[in-house]
């Protein structure tokens, strides 16, 4: 069973959203923790630890992406849709298409950079869509939409 | 075709429903109040009135408007409701959306002769409070127009009736001793006694009577640990008492009966509470057996289907409970539920999970907690040895839960079983699968291991972990048919 793969842009799309992360979320933790840890240790010691900790957060942001593009993956079967994802945490998702709700096309202003969509794919089982596709091209990620929401049947509820 | 007037609410809702509503805006802005009344300690001033006589004001104006405002009907074949003076909502349902009816009794509703009806659609959760007081006739009559409506056809005869569960006080007590929470008790008896301290140190006043009563010499280990013994004692008592208390209260006299259109259950001492649902309408029906419950010889039976109910302190899961059932007839009451499946997991067999998942279980235990043990003996030695107990206990623990879970998917039905202090048995319906998710951490890789997490509509399933190949087989075999393929 030969999975469909991403767009290679969205290796560039996560790093960029990692590497946010990384500036705006773990640069402050990271100083919180240098000066939590100087009140125990020398404060070059803490420094350094601390440091390593925002450098280990930088790297997993450069990265982690490639390896999760190498390991996601989906295919529009004839009766559902199959979502596998995970580096360490693997998951593999069918959602038939007889209860899909609907599906949604959405763009962040990174993906509208690259190009990319995401599409997210409801059922009847809660707020969080069941599914998720997350760089698709853009022209690719509305054939997607229309097609799977065209495809609705008896909801199950 | 000539329309279908609308109707209102019966004109003593104004005052059934100013309590309520009053007591809405009072836990909307309860800080506001606690701070206004007890802050400072300058007693009821004018801004306390002000604010006091503001809220129930504003109860008192949100009953009248909504019993002004509010208007029903069953128009078209659907259910028509629109309420609001500035912020008008004009909300319409399908019947055939209707996931169970409830008849609600309040003791304001006694008082009154009226009655509430609430309706529970799949994801809608603010039904609550609309139809709030109706007379009894205009509720029946609401009732089968809903049903009128959910046929499409006038019935002939009476629908007939069949009793299937009645409760007895001794079961109900039984039900609620076998509920209790004597740790969540004894942490909150702990919790008032350090409250009650710091409060004492506070105003440097002696410590209180709690702790007097409690004053033990901690360097006599004896007379420590008969104190803390003691205490759990206590707080078990208390957990039993209260928890059967409550059970009396809200299954008091309870009825499960079968209709033609599915099910109702009646409870209730203070609150009479009746629930339809329609066995169609059924996502994931689980029996409930903790160790108490079990040696007693009974199960807990919890019904769930797509509409999420609102009770104080979040959404309600399961839309009916049945408190005690025998276990012999724990496999009936659930088929009477779920007429689909036919499978009976208490006299049946059930599949067993993997035997690498006893190895996944006991190595994922240890890794979560021999650093939490390790902490515990480095902190507090020599005391902390004892930590090492919760190791062998832990494993026991483990390979009780792997030796009682069970599986099987056979025809329409789907039937998991896990845990052993707190047994679950789940049963569904192929029918209802929304979508299927087959997980894998790096342990399970390690041992060939995949679970499978089964999501219908506001509920979930999942299968006890199997071989990675059979798990994936599955997923493929849980999908509900298409109507080509059926």
């Amino acid at each position: 069973m030969e999975l469909q793969k991403l767009n290679p842009r969205v290796v560039w799309l996560w790093r960029f959203q990692g590497l946010v992360r990384v500036l705006m979320f773990w640069a402050p933790v990271s100083v919180g923790i240098g000066i939590g840890l100087s009140q125990v240790m020398p404060g070059f010691l803490a420094g350094v630890i601390a440091a390593g900790f925002w450098f280990f957060q930088l790297l997993l942001a450069i990265l982690w992406p490639g390896l999760a593009y190498r390991y996601f993956g989906y295919l529009i079967r004839e009766q559902d849709l199959l979502v596998q994802r995970g580096v360490f945490f693997r998951r593999r998702t069918s959602i038939p298409h007889n209860r899909i709700q609907h599906v949604d096309t959405r763009q962040g202003p990174f993906e509208q950079l690259l190009g990319l969509s995401r599409v997210l794919v409801f059922t009847a089982s809660g707020m969080a869509a069941d599914g998720s596709l997350p760089g698709v091209g853009h022209e690719l990620a509305e054939t997607i939409r229309d097609d799977l929401s065209a495809r609705g049947g008896d909801d199950g509820v | 075709m000539e329309e279908v007037s609308w109707k209102r609410l019966h004109p003593a809702s104004i005052w059934v429903n100013v309590l309520p509503l009053t007591w809405r805006y009072l836990a909307a802005f309860w800080p506001l109040l606690v701070i206004a009344l007890f802050g400072g300690g300058m007693g009821l001033g004018l801004v306390d009135l002000f604010l006091m006589l503001g809220t129930v004001g504003a109860g008192a104006a949100s009953s009248l408007v909504h019993y002004a405002t509010l208007r029903y009907r069953v128009e078209g074949g659907k259910l028509e409701i629109r309420k609001g003076l500035l912020h008008r909502e004009f909300r319409s349902i399908d019947p055939e959306r209707i996931q169970n009816l409830e008849r609600v009794r309040n003791p304001i509703h006694k008082l009154a002769g009226l009655v509430e009806v609430r309706l529970e659609t799949a994801g809608d959760v603010k039904t609550e409070g609309l139809l709030s007081a109706l007379s009894e006739e205009a509720a029946s009559e609401l009732i089968g127009a809903i049903d009128l409506a959910r046929r499409q056809m006038v019935p002939e005869e009476e629908p007939q009736e069949n009793e299937l569960l009645t409760q007895g006080v001794l079961e109900l007590v039984g039900y609620g001793l076998s509920s209790g929470k004597p740790g969540l008790v004894l942490v909150m008896v702990l919790g008032a006694i350090e409250f009650g301290e710091m409060l004492a140190m506070r105003d440097h006043q002696a410590p209180s009577w709690v702790s007097d009563a409690l004053q033990v010499r901690a360097d006599d280990p004896l007379q420590f640990a008969a104190a803390l013994l003691g205490l759990v004692l206590l707080a078990v008592v208390i957990s039993w008492m209260g928890s059967a208390f409550f059970s009396l209260v809200r299954h008091f006299s309870f009825r499960l009966v079968r209709t033609q259109e599915g099910l109702y259950t009646e409870e209730g001492l203070i609150t009479r509470r009746h629930v339809e649902i329609p066995t169609r309408k059924v996502q994931v029906v689980m029996a409930f057996e903790p160790l108490m419950r079990r040696l007693m010889g009974y199960g807990t039976v919890y019904v769930e289907t797509a509409g999420l109910g609102v009770v104080v302190g979040g959404a309600r899961r399961a839309e009916a409970v049945i408190p005690m059932v025998e276990r012999e007839r724990l496999g009936a009451v659930c088929h009477q539920v779920l007429p689909l499946v036919d499978e009976n997991p208490w006299s049946t067999p059930l599949l067993p999970p993997h035997r690498n998942a006893l190895y996944r279980a006991v190595v994922a235990w240890l890794i979560q907690w021999v650093p939490m043990v390790g902490l515990l003996v480095f902190f507090y030695w020599p005391w902390g040895l004892l930590g090492l107990c919760i190791l062998p206990v832990g494993i026991l623990g483990a390979w009780l839960d792997f030796r009682f879970q069970g599986w099987r998917v056979e025809g329409e039905a789907v039937v998991s079983r896990r845990g052993f202090w707190k047994r679950r048995t789940w049963l569904m319906a192929r029918d209802k699968v929304q979508s299927v998710h087959l997980e894998q951490g790096p342990l399970m890789r390690r041992y060939g291991l995949g679970r499978l997490h089964i999501l219908v509509a506001d509920g979930e399933v999942f299968l006890p972990d199997l071989a990675w190949d059979r798990a994936n087989d599955l997923l493929e075999r849980l999908r509900p048919l298409s109507a080509e393929e059926e």
